[in-house]
C-alpha cells in the first residue's frame, strides 16, 4: 500500500508529526511530496504587495522586531509552557537564542532521509509535475498535510482515496479557525478525518472525535492539542481504513456552514472562553 | 471610443482635483501608494465613529440653511445641501444624540427636518439633485426623506413633520405604476429593484399611520422586485444604468430595502418573511465572495464577480449594516465578523489628521479617491452609512459582551450549586 503525503516543505512540525504518527501506526509512507521554496526573502514586490495590503507600519515594525518574536515554534512554546518569550529565550550570557525544543526536532527531510522516504519539491502542487511525480510514486492513498486547494486533476491520481484532517466537526464547521468558530458557537471541539472531494471540507466523513479543551487556556494552546490529536486521527484512519474498517458517510452541505478568518474582536471572546475553561456541549 | 472618453474624464478630474492643496495631495499620495491605516494602528470605534459625525456636522454647517452639503469636493469644496440624504441623516443624529446622550445632535436633526418642509413641493414630492439646481421631482429622493419626516415625528409628536410625511407618501403612491414599479420621476425614467429603498419608508409610514395604501404601494413593489433575484442571489435592475456591473451602493440599498421591509412586516419572526430570505441570500453570496477574494469590489456583475479594483466605502459601510442587521436577525455570527472586517476596511481609509475640515473625517466616495463612484469627493451618505455601520458594531458587541457576562454568571451560580 503507497502511502503518500502532499504538504508544504516548510510545514517540518506538522508533516513529521504525521509521519510519526503514521509509523505508530506500523505503516510505512512512500513518499513525500511538497511544495518547493516558502516566501523566504522578501523581494521588492512582495514588500509593495505587503505594504497594500496591511499598510506600512507593521512591515516596518516586522522589519526591526527580534527575528525570534516572529518565530512561530516560539509562540507554541509559549502556549504550552506558558513561559513569558524573554524569559524562555535569554541564556546566561544575556544573549538570545533559540532553545532546541523550540525548533521540530527534524525537518522533513532529515526525517524522510532517516526513514527511507522518497521526498519531492514541486513548484506547484496542482501542477502536471506533481501529478506525474504521484503516478510514479504510484499512490494508493494521498494524505493532506497542511496544503491549499487541490484541484481534481490531483485527487484523480490516488487509486483508494485523498484523505485530509479538519480542526473541526464536520459536517458543522468548515472553512477557517473553525476550531475559534466551534468555541464561538458552543459546541463542541474536535477532528474530523474525511475524504477529500472537490469542495472546500465537503467530502464523505470517515471519523469524528471530540476533544476536551478546557485545559487550554488560550487559542495557541488549544490549537497545539487539537493539532496534535488530529495527526494522530489521521493516521488512525489510515490504518482503519486499510484494513476496509471505516465507512464513509456523505456529508449534507446544508448541516454545516463555511466559516472564514475569525476578526481579532471575536477572538477575543474566544480566549475569555478558553480562558475560564471553556467545556463546551461535548454533546452536540 | 468610450474608453478614450473615460479616460478624458478621468484626466478632467484629475485636473480639477486642485491637488496643489497639502490636504489633497496628501490624500492622493496616501491613496497611490494604498497608506490606509493598518488594522492594529486603528483608533477605537467611537473616535472613528465621532469623526465622521463632526464632518456631518460641519456638512450641515457648510451651507447655513439646515440641510446636509451633499458632499466635499476636491474641485470646489462644499456643495449646497441636498435633500434626499439629509432626509436619511436625520434618523442618524436622532441615534448620536441617543447614543452618546447628547441634545444637540438632537437639534442638528430637528434644523435638518426642518430644512426639508422648506423644499418640499406643493405636490409633496422632494426634488433630485441638491438645491443648486432647480430639481424636478424625484422617486428615490423622495422616499429618502420621507424616511427623516417619519422619524422626526416619532421623535417630536409634531404634526407638521406627520403631514409633510403623508404628502410625500401621496405623492409616491399617485406616480406608482399599475405593475408596482416607479418610472415616471425615477431615475433615467425605468424601474429599479434598488427601490426596494423607497417601500421601506412607505412602510415605515403605514406602520405610524396605519393608512393602508401605503402598505399596499410598498407591497406591490416589493413583489415585483423578488422574480428579479437569480438563484445565486443576484438582483436584476438594481443598478443606477449600468445594470451588468453594478455600484456595490445600489446593491446594498436594495438589500437593505428588503431586509427592513421584512422586519416591519413581520417583526415576530423576520427570519422568516420572504423579503428578508431574498435579502439574505444576496448578503450570503456578497459575503461569500468577499471573505474568498479579501477585498470588496465597487462593481459586480452577474456572478458576484468584481469587475472593478477600486472599492466602493459606501457601499461597504451599507454593507456592514446589512451584515450586522442579519446577524442580529440571524444571529449567524459570520455576518457579524465580517462586517466588523469591512467596517474596519472603511476606519483605514478615514483620515482624521487631515487639517482640511472639508476631508478630516470624512468618507471617500471610492478608495482610491479617483475610484469611479462619486471621484475626488467625499459624499455626506458616505459618512452616514460609516456612522450608522459603528453605531450598529458597538451595539451588537456590547450585546454580546453582556451576554458573555450573563453566561458566566450562570455557569459559576451552577458552579456554586454543585
Amino acid at each position: 500500500m503507497n502511502i503518500v503525503i502532499l504538504c508544504k516543505i516548510w510545514n517540518h512540525k506538522k508533516v513529521v508529526e504525521i509521519l510519526q504518527a503514521l509509523r505508530a501506526q506500523e505503516l510505512r509512507v512512500r513518499g513525500v511530496v511538497a511544495l518547493a521554496a516558502p516566501p523566504s526573502r522578501t523581494t521588492f514586490a512582495q514588500a509593495v504587495r505587503k505594504a497594500r495590503e496591511h499598510g506600512v507600519a507593521p512591515m516596518l515594525a516586522h522589519f526591526f522586531s527580534n527575528p525570534v518574536d516572529r518565530d512561530e515554534h516560539l509562540h507554541e512554546f509559549v502556549a504550552v509552557n506558558g513561559v513569558h518569550p524573554t524569559a524562555a529565550l535569554r541564556s546566561r550570557n544575556g544573549q538570545l537564542h533559540l532553545e532546541n525544543n523550540l525548533r521540530p526536532q527534524l525537518t522533513i527531510a532529515e526525517y524522510a532521509r532517516q526513514h527511507q522516504i522518497e521526498m519531492t519539491c514541486v513548484e506547484d502542487l496542482n501542477s502536471p509535475t506533481c501529478a506525474a511525480v504521484l503516478q510514479h510514486m504510484r499512490t494508493d492513498i494521498l494524505l493532506f498535510g497542511g496544503v491549499p486547494i487541490i484541484r481534481a486533476n490531483i485527487l484523480a491520481v490516488p487509486k483508494i482515496c485523498t484523505l485530509n484532517v479538519h480542526m473541526a466537526l464536520l459536517p458543522e464547521f468548515r472553512g477557517m479557525n473553525v476550531a475559534e468558530w466551534s468555541i464561538f458557537n458552543g459546541a463542541a471541539v474536535g477532528v474530523t478525518v474525511h475524504q477529500v472531494d472537490a469542495g472546500v471540507d465537503t467530502g464523505a466523513i470517515l471519523y469524528r472525535e471530540k476533544i476536551d479543551v478546557a485545559d487550554c487556556g488560550t487559542i495557541a494552546a488549544m490549537r497545539v492539542k487539537v493539532s496534535r490529536q488530529q495527526h494522530l486521527a489521521l493516521a488512525q484512519c489510515t490504518r482503519l481504513l486499510i484494513e476496509n474498517k471505516l465507512t464513509p458517510t456523505p456529508q449534507h452541505k446544508a448541516e454545516g456552514k463555511q466559516y472564514y478568518f475569525m476578526h481579532e474582536k471575536l477572538k477575543k471572546i474566544v480566549e475569555r472562553r478558553l480562558a475560564k475553561g471553556y467545556q463546551g456541549n461535548l454533546d452536540r | 471610443m468610450a474608453a478614450l472618453r473615460t479616460m478624458a474624464k478621468q484626466l478632467r478630474n484629475l485636473l480639477e482635483a486642485r491637488l496643489y492643496r497639502p490636504s489633497h495631495l496628501r490624500i492622493g499620495l496616501q491613496d497611490y501608494f494604498d497608506l490606509r491605516t493598518p488594522a492594529r494602528a486603528l483608533q477605537s470605534t467611537p473616535i472613528h465613529l465621532s469623526a465622521a459625525i463632526d464632518w456631518l456636522g460641519r456638512a450641515q454647517d457648510a451651507n447655513g440653511d439646515g440641510g446636509v452639503a451633499a458632499r466635499y469636493r476636491f474641485s470646489h469644496g462644499w456643495t449646497a445641501s441636498y435633500p434626499e440624504t439629509t432626509g436619511y441623516i436625520i434618523p442618524t443624529f436622532f441615534n448620536y444624540a441617543t447614543f452618546i446622550r447628547d441634545e444637540r445632535y438632537r437639534q442638528r436633526a430637528l434644523r435638518m427636518a426642518d430644512w426639508l418642509l422648506s423644499v418640499q413641493h406643493e405636490n409633496g414630492a422632494f426634488p433630485g439633485h441638491d438645491v443648486s439646481q432647480k430639481g424636478e421631482p424625484r422617486v428615490f429622493n423622495t422616499g429618502q426623506a420621507l424616511l427623516g419626516l417619519v422619524r422626526a415625528f416619532r421623535e417630536t409628536g409634531k404634526e407638521i413633520y406627520l403631514q409633510a410625511g403623508l404628502r410625500a407618501g401621496d405623492w409616491l403612491v399617485a406616480m406608482q405604476e399599475a405593475n408596482g414599479t416607479w418610472n415616471k420621476f425615477a431615475y433615467y425614467q425605468r424601474p429599479h429593484t434598488y427601490y426596494t429603498e423607497v417601500d421601506w419608508p412607505l412602510l415605515e409610514l403605514f406602520a405610524t399611520t396605519q393608512t393602508v395604501s401605503y402598505y399596499e404601494a410598498a407591497a406591490k413593489h416589493l413583489n415585483w422586485t423578488l422574480p428579479h433575484q437569480q438563484p445565486n442571489g443576484w438582483i436584476d435592475k438594481c443598478g443606477f444604468r449600468d445594470d451588468a456591473a453594478p455600484f456595490l451602493h445600489t446593491i446594498a440599498y436594495t438589500i437593505q430595502g428588503w431586509l427592513e421591509s421584512g422586519a416591519i412586516l413581520q417583526p415576530e419572526q423576520p427570519v422568516k418573511n420572504i423579503y428578508v430570505q431574498a435579502a439574505l441570500r444576496a448578503a450570503e453570496a456578497l459575503l461569500h465572495r468577499y471573505e474568498i477574494r479579501g477585498f470588496m469590489a465597487g462593481q459586480f456583475d452577474r456572478s458576484w464577480q468584481g469587475t472593478v479594483t477600486y472599492s466602493c466605502l459606501t457601499g461597504n459601510a451599507q454593507t456592514a449594516i446589512n451584515w450586522l442587521r442579519l446577524y442580529e436577525l440571524t444571529r449567524d455570527a459570520r455576518f457579524l465578523n465580517s462586517a466588523l472586517k469591512l467596517n474596519d476596511y472603511v476606519k483605514s481609509t478615514q483620515d482624521l489628521k487631515n487639517n482640511n475640515p472639508g476631508t478630516r473625517g470624512g468618507i471617500k466616495g471610492s478608495q482610491p479617491v479617483w475610484g469611479r463612484y462619486i471621484s475626488y469627493s467625499y459624499p455626506n451618505w458616505a459618512a452616514k452609512f460609516f456612522a450608522d455601520a459603528l453605531m450598529l458594531e458597538v451595539k451588537l458587541l456590547r450585546e454580546l459582551e453582556r451576554q458573555e457576562e450573563r453566561d458566566e454568571y450562570r455557569h459559576s451560580l451552577q458552579n456554586l450549586e454543585s
